[in-house]
């Protein structure tokens, strides 16, 4: 075996999800929940929209990402009806509140690793990494991370 | 289930830890990782061989989140080492040496089921 396998089970996802709600004391997202099959994200969600809840379902789809993803962005299509940049408005709060080097553009939101504001150890160790392989599948996130050679390091 | 699990080698943790102490330059840290450093997982203890000797780090008690205080025991010979220069989140003293995990958002929200280290491999099971 080489390099760092991780399986991520969408129950664990969902409940991160359902605390970091929580914490960041968001007034757009009331719940939001995913399942994962066949390289498609589903998401599930009750927001406040013009003060009323409304269930909304969407899903996600990895259109982009290189395996150098340090560097490089990684692109995901959200697929919804309108109605959309109220969820995405949604999960920017929420988002917002870990970390910038997350936008959103005609239903793509890009992911900048780089940009993200964590502290310069947390850069250092994703500047270490590659993906190898990434399958989402059977309600699981299946990741594959390489480590980079000392000449493959970019700052 | 409700899991994360992580699995990685005694060969690649070495390198991920490698870069990430490479700036450090307190030679306890440059022991543990310079190129004639063999670290091995075996018994739920990392072994480090280094010439003709064999020191270890075992892991004895967790966080409950993978924030907090990671306590090991160790035979390391600290007199050997100017301790000065370590980084800021480790204590090390006779026998025990002590990592500290800041909190975050993320951390303060992921749960330390179990840690097994054993043939060569480090499995950290997670849950939410």
């Amino acid at each position: 075996m080489s390099g760092i396998k991780i399986s991520i089970d969408e129950n664990f996802i969902n409940n991160f999800i359902t605390k970091i709600i929580k914490d960041s004391d968001t007034k757009k997202v009331k719940d939001l929940h995913l399942s994962i099959e066949n390289d498609i994200i589903t998401l599930n969600g009750c927001f406040i929209i013009f003060g009323k809840e409304k269930n909304i379902s969407s899903s996600l789809e990895l259109v982009y990402f290189n395996k150098n993803f340090y560097v490089n962005p990684v692109k995901l299509k959200i697929n919804t009806y309108p109605g959309v940049s109220k969820i995405i408005d949604g999960i920017s709060d929420i988002l917002k509140e870990i970390t910038e080097g997350i936008s959103f553009e005609a239903n793509i939101i890009t992911l900048e690793f780089s940009k993200m504001n964590f502290d310069a150890q947390i850069k250092n160790i994703l500047n270490s990494f590659t993906i190898d392989n990434l399958v989402m599948n059977e309600n699981k996130f299946f990741l594959t991370l390489g480590i980079k050679s000392e000449g493959e390091i970019n700052v | 289930m409700s899991d994360m699990i992580m699995e990685i080698n005694d060969d690649d943790f070495k390198k991920l830890l490698t870069k990430l102490v490479k700036n450090n330059s307190s030679n306890f840290i440059s022991f543990l990782f310079n190129s004639s450093t063999k670290i091995i997982f075996e018994n739920d203890s990392i072994s480090v061989k280094f010439l003709m000797f064999k020191y270890f780090v075992k892991l004895i008690q967790t966080p409950y989140y993978i924030s907090g205080t990671y306590k090991f025991q160790h035979n390391i010979p600290l007199s050997r080492f100017n301790l000065e220069k370590i980084p800021e989140n480790i204590k090390i003293y006779e026998n025990e040496l002590y990592v500290f995990i800041p909190e975050n958002i993320i951390t303060k929200n992921i749960i330390i089921k179990n840690i097994k280290i054993e043939n060569n491999l480090i499995k950290l099971n997670l849950i939410s």
